[in-house]
């Protein structure tokens, strides 16, 4: 993984104002390197190409959903180390149990503010350095 | 289970469970799949067909009962306002949108013109430094102009922050929009063939639309609306108004 300042972030939304949300707000808290996908399966071409660090994923989404996507992407041996950050309207137990079960890093709940956005990327950085480091 | 999303904390423990929890396998979001014992499934088919057949006589009963009563009609009017129902929402999804869209454009160009005020307030003030005039009153002036300056930019970048995160409408109101069409297309679906059960083929009219249109969903195609204000002024001059 890049410095966390130099991580290079996959935001995945079918809705282009949540796309330039999450990405004004990572350029905020630091990360001023990320590219954007309308979809699993332009996500998942996105990231084959490598590149990447990190991918923020909503779940609603047509054609491959965030499940569909995170299923996707701890199945591909050069993708399953990336941690994927959901960030969904659905608010489901069985959703978010689902998603923690499918090995996704954190989950974060729409709307949402840039102090949570934060907190959990932190988190996860950190974590994903621990992990790397032992 | 519908969980408050204000309440982050449950949320987070719930997700920090699940995921510690040893040797889980990944869920679909499909259904999962329960083996049925033979004997039961003889039940569980007779149950189906009883079902069935029940369902088969309510259809009839309500067949008949449309063609007795002339509900035939309000099926019809039913069935000729979902299209506009389902055009009128794509219309909401469309103008939120763009007007999510113009406020982003403007809080970028906002935060971007805030970019370049800081670093001319950020070289000011290492003039200031370089110089060591600071005791003079125009000197000591600037200074405290430039840590208000400083303190009121950090206040205006969080609002601009809230400005945009409350764009974030967009997409909560553009994702129950999309389910509102898609219920809609389905009732379509099925109100058509009930009405073409219903009515006999010679009886079906077109249904004349009544009262004030609102605003133009879709201008594609018709030439019976104006799309901007200068045809709107045209047409006034053209009648001499």
């Amino acid at each position: 993984m890049s410095q966390p300042v130099d991580m290079k972030f996959l935001i995945v939304d079918d809705f282009s104002t949540m796309r330039r949300i999450v990405r004004n707000l990572l350029k905020e808290i630091g990360y001023a390197n990320a590219d954007e996908a309308d979809d699993g399966v332009a996500a998942l071409a996105k990231l084959k190409g490598g590149g990447f660090d990190f991918v923020v994923s909503d779940i609603n989404m047509p054609n491959m959903n965030g499940f569909e996507l995170l299923a996707a992407i701890k199945a591909e041996p050069t993708l399953k180390h990336l941690p994927v950050l959901m960030v969904t309207a659905e608010a489901k137990k069985e959703d978010i149990v689902a998603a923690a079960q499918g090995g996704a890093a954190g989950y974060i709940v729409k709307p949402f503010t840039k102090a949570t956005l934060e907190e959990k990327l932190q988190k996860i950085v950190q974590r994903t350095q621990t992990a790397q480091a032992a | 289970m519908q969980l408050d999303p204000k309440r982050t904390d449950d949320l987070d423990a719930l997700f920090e469970s699940a995921a510690s929890a040893p040797g889980v396998a990944v869920q679909p979001a499909t259904a999962t799949v329960i083996p049925i014992k033979p004997a039961e499934t003889a039940v569980a088919v007779q149950e189906a067909f009883d079902v069935f057949q029940r369902i088969g006589s309510i259809t009839r009963k309500l067949h008949d009962a449309l063609q007795e009563l002339g509900y035939d009609k309000q099926i019809e009017n039913a069935v000729n306002s979902l299209p506009d129902a389902r055009t009128r929402l794509d219309y909401i999804a469309r103008l939120t949108g763009d007007a999510a869209e113009k406020v982003l454009n403007t809080v970028e160009a906002i935060q971007s013109e805030q970019d370049q005020v800081d670093k001319s307030a950020e070289k000011l003030r290492a003039l200031l430094s370089q110089v060591g005039a600071t005791e003079t009153l125009l000197a000591s002036e600037v200074n405290t102009f430039l840590q208000g300056y400083s303190a009121s930019s950090e206040r205006q970048r969080a609002h601009m922050t809230e400005i945009m995160l409350a764009q974030d409408f967009h997409d909560l109101t553009g994702q129950v929009i999309r389910k509102i069409v898609s219920v809609a297309a389905s009732l379509e679906e099925q109100l058509i063939t009930l009405l073409l059960e219903a009515t006999p083929p010679e009886k079906r009219t077109l249904v004349e639309s009544a009262g004030l249109s609102g605003p133009v969903v879709d201008a594609k195609g018709r030439n019976d609306v104006v799309t901007n204000q200068a045809q709107v002024d045209d047409l006034l001059e053209s009648l001499g108004f």
